[in-house]
């Protein structure tokens, strides 16, 4: 996970217009057919319903909670990932979240926590302003000098019952999705998971914006990310196992569950 | 005289809308106070015991939930139209007895005093609405919405929204994605497998 990735401009001025101009058919996609909803159809639909022993079944009900299409041409790629991922977390993963978690006291793992999200100031700072939020923007700065001053270097969390400091966390990805950019393609990073062209670069735009990035030699850097990782997954051992239970088809929910997600972040 | 009539229906309207007495925060608050407290009841403690709890838990469960609002949501109105009457009552039936399973076999293995938080209902319609809570364990919280509507005077749930991911939605998109290929019977024939691997495995 020490890859470094560069990015010139002129691989990123095209991308950007390709994701622009394909983000009506990667973007919302209501999952009602299509169908315009004149009068005439209305009624038909009404019929068919009243047909079905009177269950009455609004075609508005699920509009707040549509089916997002994205397009998906490394489908086989993907779920060779999912998979790496999915082992990634049995074998790997969660053996050593348990056992930090049996060692290590909630307090300190909130306190570590806390401070791998203060140091992720940064990113959440410059997406803020790039989309001119500025209250969150605020909001943000006033958090890390806060955590950072009275929280003592971002361990302790004294800015967490004020609201206004606790803005809804902003990326890269987000930032391209905000102006309009679609998500281009899904896929599925190793390590990293569900994720799409638009959010992969973004994240790799994240890197160079989070402290860690720049820790020196590589083996410290590892060591750094692989206790921040391992350290959040011991807050949530479980959460995956039962999304996966939960699962008919534990590739495409996860797919759902990724688009779901981003969409309301990027809106708000 | 059209302005009477006008009235008249606005006035019908206006008293036909429903007047439930019990508010959809009250419905889910009570439901999962009798969950907790079935959860936390020391008599189901030995494992010959957690068959019945299970069942207790799903009678106040299946009280509140309206199942078939939540199958008929998952499957896409094209795709539905592929279903013959009879399938329909299958797969609403299946759909059922696994979200059943799968839920309550982990709420049964892993609930471990976490807390409910009630924060805030809001009416979206006539007859909908949505509550907003919080679960909160080891100082995480996790935001869980429930989407509500109102059936024959009673508030049931028909969506929930976890950390922003739609129940419905969700296996709506794995639902759609193997009606692509498969037919109503295939998708069915994999759901009765997964319900009977389910029990075989046992509570």
């Amino acid at each position: 996970m020490h890859y470094k990735i560069k990015f010139p401009i002129f691989f990123i001025l095209p991308l950007i217009f390709i994701l622009f101009s394909t983000q009506n058919v990667a973007g919302q996609d209501k999952y009602h057919d299509g169908h315009l909803s004149n009068d005439g159809f209305q009624f038909l639909r009404a019929q068919s319903d009243a047909d079905n022993d009177d269950f009455y079944f609004p075609d508005e009900l699920f509009d707040e909670e549509p089916s997002y299409h994205i397009a998906d041409p490394l489908r086989p790629f993907n779920i060779a990932m999912f998979h790496f991922n999915d082992k990634l977390y049995f074998w790997v993963l969660k053996p050593a979240a348990q056992g930090w978690r049996f060692i290590v006291p909630e307090t300190a793992r909130k306190g570590i926590s806390n401070f791998f999200y203060n140091l992720g100031f940064p990113v959440r700072f410059v997406s803020s302003i790039l989309q001119l939020k500025g209250d969150k923007a605020t909001g943000e700065l006033g958090r890390f000098f806060l955590n950072s001053i009275f929280g003592v270097l971002g361990f302790g969390n004294p800015a967490k019952n004020f609201d206004e400091l606790n803005p809804d966390a902003e990326d890269l990805g987000q930032t391209f999705g905000h102006y309009g950019v679609g998500h281009g393609f899904y896929l599925v990073l190793p390590f990293l998971g569900p994720s799409s062209l638009r959010d992969g670069i973004g994240l790799a735009g994240d890197r160079f914006l989070d402290p860690v990035f720049y820790v020196d030699p590589w083996e410290l850097r590892a060591g750094v990310t692989a206790t921040d990782t391992v350290n959040k997954t011991s807050f949530r051992i479980g959460d995956y196992e039962a999304f996966k239970d939960a699962a008919i088809k534990p590739y495409d929910a996860m797919k759902s569950g990724y688009l779901q997600r981003r969409v309301k972040s990027v809106n708000n | 005289m059209f302005k009477r009539l006008l009235l008249t229906l606005t006035i019908m309207i206006l008293f036909a809308a429903p007047s439930s007495a019990d508010k959809p925060m009250d419905v889910i608050q009570t439901a999962v106070e009798e969950i907790v407290g079935l959860l936390k009841d020391p008599q189901y403690d030995p494992p010959e015991k957690k068959e019945e709890q299970r069942e207790k838990i799903w009678n106040v469960v299946h009280n509140i939930f309206d199942f078939q609002t939540i199958a008929r949501g998952t499957i896409r109105r094209h795709d539905w139209e592929r279903f013959s009457e009879e399938q329909k009552k299958e797969f609403t039936d299946l759909f059922t007895t696994l979200l059943g399973n799968t839920y309550l076999e982990r709420l049964q293995s892993d609930y471990r005093d976490e807390q409910v938080v009630f924060m805030e209902q809001e009416m979206l319609s006539n007859t909908t609405a949505i509550v907003r809570t919080k679960i909160i364990r080891e100082s995480i919280e996790t935001p869980v919405d429930y989407k509500l509507i109102l059936r024959e005077e009673n508030w049931r749930i028909y969506n929930v929204i976890v950390e922003n991911i739609s129940l419905v939605t969700n296996y709506r998109d794995q639902f759609s994605q193997m009606l692509m290929r498969d037919s109503p019977a295939q998708l069915i024939d994999t759901l009765r497998d997964r319900v009977n691997k389910n029990e075989i495995q046992g509570v």
